[in-house]
């Protein structure tokens, strides 16, 4: 059987959740929160991933185009 | 009269459950909307884990099944499964910055085409050919990502309109706004529609990755690999008739293609003997033996078994048949053999 990598993910439900977590839910909801790559502001509607760099969270659009850049994970 | 006492009288009766009814939403309001509470809240708990565990197994399942097809083409291409870990809301902000990391969100699992496109993407990202990656040019990696991508949503027949969805949303936009990258997905549209793009290019690339790994690239490794995409081109375009000479010999990618088809009235594979002398000669490491069409098959069937037998230096690694598209459009079984030359370094 081939050994397993995880690929990190976040549904849905548990986004806001996670943000209030963060203390960013009220950033996100009042449309301060953009995508690292193109500039759009993220919404629950088009919320792609969020990722660290550097002691730092960015987030992605749902945009594909946009995941496609993300950082490669280890 | 208590709950207990109650049972302790008439067991576990119709009549018990009639009276609970009536305890609990008429004589003590207060516990049946306790009860209410507790339920809703454990069916609230169940059905989000059930939705979890859908939508990852939806996605695991169709990854699994790709890396197994694809694997039967190349042993070890897609050297890992996946694995959806879903990360709690309560993680700490410090526990996340601590490394680098990517998270992605997916959605609930009735939108299918939007998850697996993500997941599809960022798994092709991290786990074809890594360790060649930094000896090929940015755009051909960028490439393989997106047509890997697209080749495996397209193997989810259940689920072909994920392949739509990643159409429409990233290989179109990315490559109206990139000439290169879309000559350079075109290219490998092409050799994978002749059956050289996974067991040709990505094998030769996985074994460079693994020969150079450790290695300062110089730029050199990246204009060879740029040559080589440009003769498996160069092949896969070959029209009937016209020579293009399938040798390949640089310091890191020794290959020699070799189109197999039986000449008229002739059933004798010297000729192919000969060529692969020749090119043993010249150091090559890899030979591929490609057929197409029945009568061309079973002839090259028989130069395998030839080729086995006279060079015992080769050792005969993989040997399949495949449906492939001419430039025409139709379709024809093709068929594949690699030989190793266990002599060359």
């Amino acid at each position: 059987m081939l050994p397993k990598k995880d690929l990190e993910a976040v549904h849905r439900q548990d986004i806001k959740a996670l943000l209030e977590t963060w203390g960013l839910l009220a950033d996100f909801e009042a449309g301060k929160i953009k995508c690292r790559f193109c500039g759009d502001v993220i919404s629950e509607h088009n919320f792609g991933a969020i990722f660290s760099e550097n002691k730092q969270i960015f987030f992605a659009c749902s945009k594909l185009d946009c995941l496609a850049k993300l950082p490669k994970q280890k | 009269m208590t709950l207990l006492s109650f049972i302790a009288t008439f067991g576990l009766t119709a009549g018990f459950f009639v009276w609970l009814i009536i305890y609990l939403f008429v004589l003590h309001q207060e516990k049946g909307g306790k009860l209410v509470g507790w339920l809703a809240g454990f069916i609230g708990w169940a059905s989000k884990k059930a939705e979890r565990v859908a939508t990852a197994n939806n996605i695991q399942s169709k990854v699994d099944s790709f890396i197994i097809s694809i694997n039967t083409e190349v042993e070890g291409l897609l050297p890992f499964g996946l694995k959806v870990k879903w990360i709690s809301p309560d993680l700490s902000k410090d526990a996340f910055v601590e490394n680098d990391r990517v998270v992605v969100m997916l959605n609930y699992h009735s939108n299918q085409d939007e998850n697996l496109a993500r997941a599809a993407m960022l798994y092709m990202n991290k786990a074809v050919i890594p360790e060649a990656r930094p000896h090929i040019h940015q755009k051909l990696g960028q490439a393989i990502d997106l047509m890997m991508t697209k080749k495996a949503l397209f193997s989810f027949i259940e689920a072909r309109s994920s392949m739509g969805h990643f159409v429409q949303t990233v290989l179109r936009p990315q490559t109206e706004k990139d000439t290169e990258l879309k000559d350079m997905c075109g290219v490998i549209d092409t050799i994978d529609e002749r059956g050289l793009f996974t067991r040709v290019l990505l094998k030769e690339l996985m074994e460079l990755g693994i020969r150079r790994a450790g290695i300062t690239e110089t730029g050199d490794t990246v204009f060879e690999t740029n040559e080589f995409i440009k003769l498996l081109k160069k092949i896969a375009e070959k029209e009937r008739g016209v020579d293009v000479d399938p040798t390949f010999i640089k310091n890191n990618i020794k290959i020699a293609i070799i189109m197999v088809a039986r000449p008229e009235n002739v059933d004798n594979p010297d000729m192919y003997l000969r060529a692969i002398e020749e090119r043993m000669k010249k150091s090559v490491q890899t030979f591929y033996l490609f057929a197409r069409g029945v009568r061309n098959i079973e002839f090259a069937k028989k130069v395998t078994i030839s080729v086995a037998e006279k060079f015992k230096e080769l050792a005969k690694g993989h040997e399949e048949e495949f449906p492939t598209k001419l430039q025409d459009g139709t379709v024809k079984n093709s068929y594949c053999a690699i030989f190793h030359n266990r002599k060359v370094v």
